[in-house]
């Protein structure tokens, strides 16, 4: 299971990333904040998604949290691009949050080196039993 | 074709217990239609002007008789004894209950069907060429890399809401087949004359309200880097394309603003940070094993038909009709690949009855593997038929009212949904495409015109594709009654072209009267050997806009 933060307030001292900037270049000063707020302005703006794809790929080691319109039965899809806290504005069911985060243990993507992605299971010979089919045709 | 593994078909049943909880929820009042939105569209789930609508995915357009079978029960049990084929190679049905529609996904998970990611601002399910790995000008068979596509892009966390919807074609043809012109991303395989495989790669095609030609943004990508270039393209959008108006947020636009050699640099640097973080493209032993699936078919079929071909060819006038119309080469000789038209005479196009499904299940067994295709033109396509099983097979086509030989002529039209279904519309396409097709109903005069692509849209969205029709329809509101626009000169393969607006439009009563108008003209200019389209090139717009509005 992931782990993820649930917040009620936003941190004061956290770095606040608008959600326009596509974090080409990304500073020092931003890599080494201990904690950085990506919003969702609208549950439709998916933007964060990518932005926090390039914070983690840049080495950002710190707190990345989601904020604004994010809904709890996403909560997986933010842990997988590297969010570790979601602070909500709406309303939401922390059995909801508890079993997404348990859905897919195994993703058809991988995104870093601890993720767990379907082809390296299809590829390792303790996981690979569970192959099926592979025969054109054969019923 | 691909068979699911233990992880896929995990990764399904999680899926609907997912979607039985959220629809659970909704039913209980806990989620607002608001809330429950995304994530019904997430799973294929319209709401249409009188019902919700499951858009089930055919990733490629392949399927088996096992899953055709399915789909008859379906629309059986939860829906009016039918379903309907859709320009994305999709069935959709038209009248489920939400509340069944947890079953439904169900019945689809146990043979390896899904509805995911049919509908909402996601890449949607990757076309291809109908005549995949049989067609005899392919360069390499595009349906491996489609579902490597298809895995990589299912659940995809960080493309969930994109901008907008996105749609992959792919072919592996330099006759186009699939219309990769009219995609967000078009792929062309291609073989170096070292015989390495890759991809041209088209960006920003698309029709809706701007249609426009997709451009090269990469003339040769190594096969192995396709998904990590996807990537880059995706993350490129996702970050930059527009939000702030639906109608300018496809990937269209964001290339067409910026030009695509911007595009082309901003995508490029992306893609070398992504080949360095080496996570994104499958491994060369993981495409082996998806590759393994679509290893070719033991072509030794031994064909009980007790009539020969040739002689029942010269015999049988409306059997040669058929062959000359509806079949295609196939790679292995003695094989052919045959297009089953759904596009009956007055009927709805894409319309299938569950008992023609079950029928044709049993006849694809027979015939042809055991495998049906659909087409981005709303047919089905058996590809591996025995020549000298033709004869048998058009008779049991016949016997239910499938074996229309009109592929590719006047009456094989593309028509949306149109007002009868969709709460987008302007104008009804259904009863159009039947008037049109019962006008030209006489199969020696469909001939006689030769091919020609009608496709009628119900409004700007243009989900019949109505800009690259020889002949597009578009359906408007004028001062609230029906009417149309008419459009000439489109064309969707690799002659690319959108077609020009005629000039003012026609009521309901006209637009029939006009389509004749101009089919009888070019009848009369065109040189010989021409089909409407040549004409059209020649001698442009000026002779067909003098008849329609003299």
């Amino acid at each position: 299971m992931i782990n993820l933060k649930i917040i009620d307030l936003l941190p004061a001292d956290a770095l606040k990333s608008e959600n326009t900037n596509l974090l080409e270049n990304i500073s020092p000063k931003i890599l080494s904040a201990p904690k950085i707020i990506l919003n969702f302005p609208t549950f439709m703006d998916g933007r964060a998604f990518s932005q926090a794809r390039r914070l983690k790929r840049a080495g950002f080691k710190g707190d990345l949290i989601a904020s604004g319109d994010i809904g709890a039965d996403q909560a997986r899809q933010y842990a997988l691009v590297g969010f570790s806290s979601l602070h909500f504005d709406r309303p939401h069911d922390p059995k909801v949050i508890k079993n997404n985060l348990m859905q897919y243990p195994v993703s058809y993507q991988k995104f870093n080196a601890d993720s767990k992605v379907i082809y390296e299971n299809r590829l390792n010979k303790k996981t690979a039993q569970l192959l099926s089919g592979g025969g054109s045709f054969s019923g | 074709m691909y068979q699911y593994d233990a992880y896929d078909h995990n990764i399904l049943a999680q899926r609907t217990a997912e979607f039985r909880d959220q629809v659970q929820r909704r039913l209980d009042g806990e989620l607002t239609e608001e809330e429950f939105r995304p994530m019904r569209l997430a799973n294929g789930v319209y709401l249409q002007l009188h019902a919700y609508m499951l858009r089930v995915a055919i990733p490629y357009g392949t399927f088996t008789s096992n899953q055709l079978r399915k789909f008859a029960y379906i629309g059986r049990e939860y829906d009016r004894g039918y379903g309907h084929f859709t320009t994305r190679q999709n069935i959709q049905f038209n009248w489920p209950k939400l509340i069944d529609i947890p079953d439904i996904l169900e019945d689809l998970a146990s043979v390896e069907m899904h509805a995911i990611q049919t509908s909402g601002n996601c890449i949607r399910n990757t076309t291809a060429d109908q005549l995949a790995g049989v067609a005899v000008d392919e360069v390499a068979d595009p349906r491996p890399y489609a579902e490597i596509i298809r895995q990589w892009s299912t659940l995809h966390p960080e493309f969930a809401n994109l901008p907008r919807k996105f749609k992959i074609a792919i072919t592996g043809s330099e006759h186009d087949r699939a219309a990769i012109k009219f995609h967000d991303i078009g792929l062309e395989i291609k073989k170096t004359d070292q015989g390495n495989i890759g991809f041209k790669v088209l960006v920003g095609g698309g029709l809706g309200r701007t249609p426009i030609i997709g451009s090269v943004i990469k003339g040769f990508l190594p096969e192995k880097h396709l998904l990590s270039y996807l990537e880059a393209i995706l993350r490129a959008y996702n970050l930059d394309g527009r939000r702030d108006n639906k109608y300018k947020a496809r990937i269209k636009i964001l290339v067409l603003e910026n030009g695509i050699e911007t595009y082309r640099e901003t995508v490029e640097k992306e893609w070398q940070e992504i080949l360095q973080e080496n996570y994104t493209d499958l491994p060369i032993a993981a495409q082996k094993l998806i590759f393994k699936h679509f290893e070719p078919p033991e072509y030794d079929h031994k064909p009980k038909s007790i009539i020969s071909f040739d002689d029942y060819y010269k015999d049988q006038k409306d059997f040669a009709r058929w062959i000359n119309n509806n079949m295609h080469d196939h790679k292995v000789v003695g094989y052919a690949a045959i297009t089953i038209s759904l596009k009956p005479i007055g009927g709805i196009p894409g319309d299938i009855s569950s008992n023609q499904m079950d029928t044709l299940a049993g006849l694809a067994d027979i015939y042809s593997l055991g495998e049906i295709r659909s087409t981005h033109e709303q047919n089905l396509v058996l590809a591996h038929v025995h020549k000298d099983d033709l004869p048998a097979l058009w008779r049991d086509l016949d016997a239910i009212d499938l074996a229309t030989p009109n592929h590719g002529l006047v009456s094989d039209i593309i028509a949306c949904p149109g007002l009868d279904y969709c709460a987008l519309a302007n104008a009804r396409s259904i009863p159009l495409a039947q008037e049109i097709s019962n006008r030209f109903d006489d199969p020696a005069r469909a001939e006689e015109i030769g091919e020609l692509k009608i496709k009628i849209s119900g409004c700007i969205n243009a989900c019949a594709h109505h800009h690259v029709g020889h002949i597009g329809i578009l359906g408007v509101d004028k001062k609230g009654k029906e009417a149309y626009q008419l459009m000439l000169g489109g064309s969707a393969n690799e002659n690319a072209s959108i077609g020009k607006i005629t000039g003012r439009g026609f009521s309901e009563n006209e637009i029939i009267d006009a389509i004749e108008t101009v089919i009888e003209t070019y009848l009369k200019i065109r040189n010989d050997g021409e089909i409407f389209i040549d004409t059209y090139n020649r001698l442009g717009m000026e002779p067909f806009k003098e008849v329609l509005y003299d």
